[in-house]
């Protein structure tokens, strides 16, 4: 039964490692990015749940460093969110286009 | 210009020198990518490079699923564990709970920096606040529209989730749970309570009519 988890765990890595390469805009790259986090704690689940004795279910050290990372995950994902959000207030785009110079108009009031 | 050149020498010679090059930025995007400048490289450099020939990002994507899926399935028998040495230590820290004896008392100096990077993200939420905002309240939010299903939803779940939020963090040294789920419980009451517009975080005269 870990077998089919750690596989999940590999297949979510890949494809927001993907996404993250193929996906030019920013909201698809922090998705994407939040997937490839969650397949590392899935592979970090089937190892921990690998690790299981001493009558425990699951080795808890990988289960702490779970918690931890979902917490770091989130903190950075919110920033990440801001940061977008604040640069469509500024410059009325989401995108991060880089040659041209944002539209006339829709800039800061 | 150093880019756009490296980018139609990359075109124009074979595909090896493509391949380099598009892994070249693939470690810069996912490095740098979420905070903006690898992506601003990646519009300049090589996303129509990347959104021509998506193949080559599937390729290398697939191999490193694959390596990690061998690595997981493939991994000793008896495998490594360090939950003997968790267990055997846990009577010292007045704990039940396994988990939350590693958290609370054997990486407790992670779990604090965990809260300060919380701390951090914070601070860097605020900090992009607009010039005209500082000095004002934060969290003053009205909702987009109400909507009879969340406000009857965020009058009926708070009274129990605060309550299972609390015993979550109480129960958690013994048993699963702790500060973290029951953290996270109450938050998303708040939440919940906020988006439905029946709680401001702002002077109680701003309140919206109940």
């Amino acid at each position: 039964m870990s077998g089919l988890f750690g596989l999940a765990g590999a297949a979510l890595v890949g494809l927001g490692l993907y996404g993250l390469i193929v996906h030019p805009e920013p909201l698809r790259k922090i998705l994407d990015f939040n997937l490839l986090g969650s397949g590392v704690f899935v592979l970090f689940g089937v190892i921990a749940r690998r690790g299981a004795a001493a009558g425990l279910g699951g080795d808890p050290i990988s289960q702490a460093l779970v918690i931890t990372g979902i917490v770091v995950a989130f903190a950075g994902s919110a920033l990440a969110v801001a940061l977008l959000l604040r640069l469509h207030q500024i410059s009325g785009r989401a995108d991060l286009g880089a040659d041209s110079p944002p539209p006339a108009g829709d800039g800061p009031p | 210009m150093n880019q756009a050149r490296t980018r139609s020498r990359a075109i124009e010679k074979s595909g090896r020198t493509r391949i380099v090059v598009f892994s070249s930025r693939t470690i810069s995007g996912s490095r740098s990518g979420r905070f903006g400048e690898g992506a601003a490289a990646d519009q300049t450099l090589g996303c129509p490079l990347a959104s021509r020939r998506p193949t080559h990002a599937g390729v290398l994507c697939a191999t490193i699923a694959a390596a990690l899926a061998a690595v997981v399935l493939l991994l000793p028998d008896p495998a490594p564990t360090l939950a003997p040495q968790a267990v055997a230590s846990l009577p010292a820290t007045g704990l039940g709970n396994a988990v939350n004896g590693v958290l609370m008392a054997y990486r407790a100096l992670d779990t604090l920096l965990e809260k300060v990077v919380l701390v951090l993200a914070l601070i860097g939420v605020w900090s992009l606040a607009a010039d005209r905002a500082w000095g004002g309240i934060p969290g003053q939010w009205r909702p987009a529209r109400r909507d009879d299903a969340l406000v009857f939803l965020a009058r009926l779940l708070p009274p129990a989730g605060i309550v299972i939020g609390v015993y979550l963090l109480w129960a958690g040294a013994d048993e699963p749970g702790g500060a973290f789920q029951g953290g996270a419980l109450l938050a998303a009451m708040w939440l919940l309570a906020m988006m439905a517009g029946l709680l401001v975080a702002g002077p109680p005269e701003r309140a919206p009519p109940r």
